[in-house]
């Protein structure tokens, strides 16, 4: 089970919550302006800081170099191609095989993201589940994103390639629209006590004639309370928003990929921008077999595994080997992997 | 069957040509700015004349929909309405139909036609059971039933057998009753009695002169206070000659004041002040890079808000005209709200909506129905919004630029440092040329400048702060709202709604006999705390809307023919 601290990377803003945690204040960073005030005084909206996200996809690693020696995996397409015959692979029973030649990524590159079990941990750690983190660029090791590893050396995941867009589509396009939401804002520089919430939302991000998604428009939280995360408290330390643990479930519902985007335990970055905009990130521990169930059972049954190049019986096993969360007595694993994904958010006003 | 209606077009087109297409007549028109003379009671009016005026699209879709069905679909393209002294309305007093426009009356007729006879229809419409594809009967009483109403008067005995004839030869020739109904209306839709309104007028005995007939009374009643034809009880009123009379008239205004349906007219009347054509036209645009929230559904709901809040204010509030100026009550929806900026629980329609007391609006100027429409496709117009000001809420003439402008002393804005729209339009007041007429434009507009070219809130352009400071007639205000509190002081602003509209109601300028008139309905308008329904029934039970100095005259005649007019009819056999 993941610890309740968390260190930040990139900023610096590893804040206590719960407990003491992080790296704390930055001492003497100053925040690069104030952030535009939330316009509104409507109740219900005072003091909040609402958001749409207007991009949402994986954190790519810096400097990871050679990381997928010999390449990225092969999925049938690739395998015909070099003149063999496609392994055997059943998405809907994806250990009935195996793709022994599945790799997963092995990188010292620096990644942007959170320390989200609080320990510095290297595969060949005594402790359960043990795996190489990830250095964060410019800052502390520890950062935490299994799923990367798993899944790093697929091509369609690659930053620009078949994944991302369609994402990035999707939560414009209202297949996936998330929100997030930050309450009891009274200085959005420094504040030591923010609410955070994470939810989806049944509306479409509001569209420009240049296809950019508008700030201020009003989206009204889905009124599934399963898409609802838990409550996070959390604080702005010059200008960033850090907040967690919370347990959080994205709806998704891209062409016929239909499920859920789970995290547990997760936390939320946000770092404001004087435009009123925020970029942040969203770190937690995905359930592995959620993680499948869109990737693989999903996915690779209506044509993913010849998209994005893999076979599902690799990753699965790739998803087992490098779980890091959340260990199962039952069955002696880690039943999640620990991910980190980034984002943009639009102003927008949370009606919920 | 195409003979009846070309036929119907050929006198169309004569009537039309001959009675409208002119830009006045002879008529003595007085200028709206001359003040008017004071009087206690009801003056003696020597009313203006009366012309032909052209159902308006909205008049012609809605008495389709009462007369043949609300889910009957009128779709076409309508001629287009002309702007005459401000007003469609007049407008529609001074427009014939072109050739290529009747094609699109006989499009829809027919079109209409065909959904009001259909299986799902026709038993609304007709009250009997055909016993062939001819019934002479049975179609007689389709014929004079609609006739009636889309003509807005009964159908004299020798007017049906034309129009039996039509249908009879139809249905003969199709082997179907309902296809030669279907031919008949059509052709009824294409009647001129149909496309124009014709007012009749007759001698009055008790005070001399010409009053308007019972029956035309009807239809100008109706189309004034509901903005279509008249619905079966107004007619029949004016069938028995109860309009003619104070008693009469009287009741039936009542009711058609208490009535929801008022609202209609009133939302007409103050998008046609408002120019809100423009926008239902799909002519408002703007550059999609500088205004990315900028939508033809966003425009349109912008339209909506204003009307909603005129409506609301001066009909279901019975408010004071000039806090139109000045309320910060409205209407939003989530398309809007990104425009303005606020949140909207709503997901999908309306809901009321307040602006905060410092959001820097207050009143229609400030909505961005009229912020969008008076400005360029990519930046705001403090000329164009001041223009508007003046011209329409004030009635105040602006003259039109001169023609020998110097554009080079306005081709180093940048150079210059003139950031701000205040400081590229000191430029303007520069230049003698153009001093006297951007001195009663812009300051007015510059108040209006924190509001973008779609009229989004902004406290700076181009890295400077907006100033929005400024007087109208010498009295000076803040910003926005201060505009609208000086505008709802302004002494022009009540009598020049009167103006409009009178305007609006008689469908031409008022004439120099009306003026004491319009002096009255002022003060009386005033003494009511400036409430619209109590100036609507001053002037439908005025003098000046029951009565005429005749027919207008012709484009080019040189003075109104004072003798009595009567209908123009038009049947079928007489053309063919």
């Amino acid at each position: 089970m993941p610890s309740t601290r968390v260190r930040g990377s990139s900023c610096f803003v590893l804040l206590s919550l719960a407990t003491a945690l992080g790296c704390g204040s930055s001492g003497g960073d100053e925040p690069a302006s104030t952030p535009t005030p939330a316009p509104s005084a409507t109740p219900g909206f005072a003091n909040a800081r609402g958001f749409v996200l207007s991009s949402f996809g994986f954190v790519f690693p810096e400097g990871s170099g050679d990381a997928c020696p010999g390449g990225f995996n092969r999925g049938p397409i690739e395998m015909q191609a070099a003149g063999e015959t496609p392994l055997p692979d059943d998405c809907l029973d994806p250990t009935a095989n195996d793709d022994p030649g599945f790799k997963t990524l092995d990188t010292t590159g620096t990644l942007d993201g959170l320390d989200i079990d609080d320990t510095v941990s290297r595969r060949d750690d005594a402790q359960q589940c043990a795996h190489d983190d990830f250095p964060a660029p410019g800052g502390p090791a520890g950062v935490d994103d299994q799923l990367w590893r798993a899944i790093g050396c697929i091509r369609g995941f690659q930053d620009g390639d078949v994944v991302e867009s369609v994402v990035d589509g999707a939560v414009r396009d209202g297949s996936m629209t998330i929100l997030v939401d930050v309450q009891g804002v009274d200085d959005p520089v420094n504040d030591d006590d923010v609410r955070v919430q994470v939810f989806s939302s049944r509306d479409a991000p509001p569209l420009g004639g240049d296809g950019s998604v508008l700030p201020h428009g009003t989206l009204s939280i889905d009124p599934d309370a399963r898409y609802h995360s838990s409550v996070a408290s959390g604080r702005i330390e010059n200008g960033v928003v850090i907040a967690g643990p919370l347990d959080i479930r994205i709806r998704l519902n891209i062409q016929i990929v239909v499920g859920d985007l789970s995290f547990r335990d997760a936390y939320v970055r946000l770092e404001l921008q004087p435009d009123g905009s925020a970029r942040g990130g969203i770190f937690g521990f995905a359930p592995l077999e959620d993680v499948y169930e869109i990737f693989g059972r999903q996915a690779g049954t209506i044509g993913g595994k010849e998209a994005l190049g893999y076979t599902c019986s690799g990753l699965y096993a790739a998803l087992t080997s490098q779980a890091d969360g959340h260990f199962d007595d039952a069955s002696g694993r880690c039943s999640s992997l620990s991910t980190a994904y980034r984002f943009d958010g639009i102003p927008a006003f949370v009606a919920r | 069957m195409r003979t009846p209606l070309r036929a119907a077009l050929a006198l169309l087109l004569v009537v039309a040509t001959a009675c409208g297409g002119g830009s006045g007549g002879g008529s003595t028109i007085a200028p709206p700015l001359d003040p008017p003379v004071t009087q206690p009671d009801p003056p003696v009016v020597d009313a203006g004349p009366v012309a032909m005026r052209r159902l308006t699209e909205s008049q012609y879709r809605a008495t389709v929909a009462d007369v043949l069905g609300e889910d009957v679909i009128v779709a076409g393209r309508f001629e287009p309405d002309n702007r005459v002294s401000g007003l469609l309305a007049v407008g529609a007093s001074n427009v014939s139909v072109t050739p290529a426009g009747f094609e699109q009356y006989d499009a829809i007729a027919r079109a209409v036609a065909a959904q009001a006879l259909d299986p799902a229809h026709r038993a609304a419409l007709v009250p009997c059971q055909p016993s062939g594809a001819t019934d002479d009967a049975c179609a007689s009483a389709f014929i004079g039933g609609v006739g009636r109403r889309l003509l807005r008067r009964p159908l004299a005995d020798d007017e049906l057998p034309p129009w039996l004839a039509v249908a009879r030869d139809a249905g003969a020739e199709l082997v179907d009753f309902h296809a030669g109904l279907e031919v008949a209306l059509a052709a009824l839709m294409l009647s001129p009695e149909f496309l124009f309104r014709v007012e009749a007028s007759e001698y009055d005995p008790a005070r001399g002169g010409d009053r308007l007939t019972s029956l035309a009374m009807a239809s100008r009643l109706s189309f004034f206070l509901w903005n279509t034809t008249p619905d079966e009880e107004l007619l029949a009123a004016g069938e028995r000659g109860e309009l003619t009379g104070d008693a009469g008239l009287a009741a039936q205004a009542d009711r058609l004041l208490d009535s929801p349906r008022l609202e209609a007219t009133v939302r007409e009347f103050f998008a046609d002040i408002y120019g809100f054509d423009a926008i239902e036209q799909g002519l408002v645009r703007k550059d999609p890079a500088l205004f990315p929230a900028f939508s033809q559904d966003m425009i349109h709901d912008a339209e909506e808000q204003t009307l909603r809040v005129v409506a609301e204010h001066l009909l279901t509030e019975d408010g004071d005209y000039r806090e139109l100026f000045t309320t910060r009550q409205s209407f939003m929806t989530r398309t809007l709200g990104l425009v303005y900026r606020v949140p909207v629980r709503s997901a999908d329609g309306w809901e009321p909506f307040s602006f905060p007391a410092d959001s820097g609006r207050a009143g229609v100027l400030t909505h961005v129905s009229l912020l969008a429409l008076h400005s360029h496709p990519g930046r705001s117009s403090p000329t164009l919004r001041g223009k508007f000001v003046r011209e329409v809420i004030l009635c105040q003439d602006v003259p039109p630029p001169p023609g020998n402008i110097d554009f080079s002393m306005f081709a180093d804005d940048a150079a210059q440092n003139r950031s701000t729209a205040r400081g590229r339009l000191e430029a303007h007041v520069a230049s003698p040329a153009c001093a006297g007429c951007h001195n009663l434009m812009d300051p007015l507009g510059l108040a209006l400048e924190r509001m973008d070219g779609i009229g989004v809130e902004r406290d700076t352009e181009n890295g400077q702060q907006i100033d929005p400071s400024g007087q109208l007639d010498g009295e000076a205000y803040d910003d926005a709202p201060g505009l609208g509190v000086t505008l709802a002081k302004h002494p022009q602003l009540s009598p020049c709604l009167v103006d409009s509209l009178f305007k609006y109601a008689v469908g031409r300028d008022p004439v120099e006999g009306e003026r004491a008139f319009r002096g009255y309905l002022q003060e009386r308008f005033a003494a009511s705390g400036y409430k619209l329904r109590e100036l609507l029934r001053l002037i439908v039970l005025s003098d000046a809307f029951r009565t005429t100095s005749g027919p207008r005259a012709a484009s080019g005649s040189a003075s109104a023919a004072p003798q009595q007019t009567t209908a123009v009819t038009v049947q079928p056999g007489d053309l063919s």
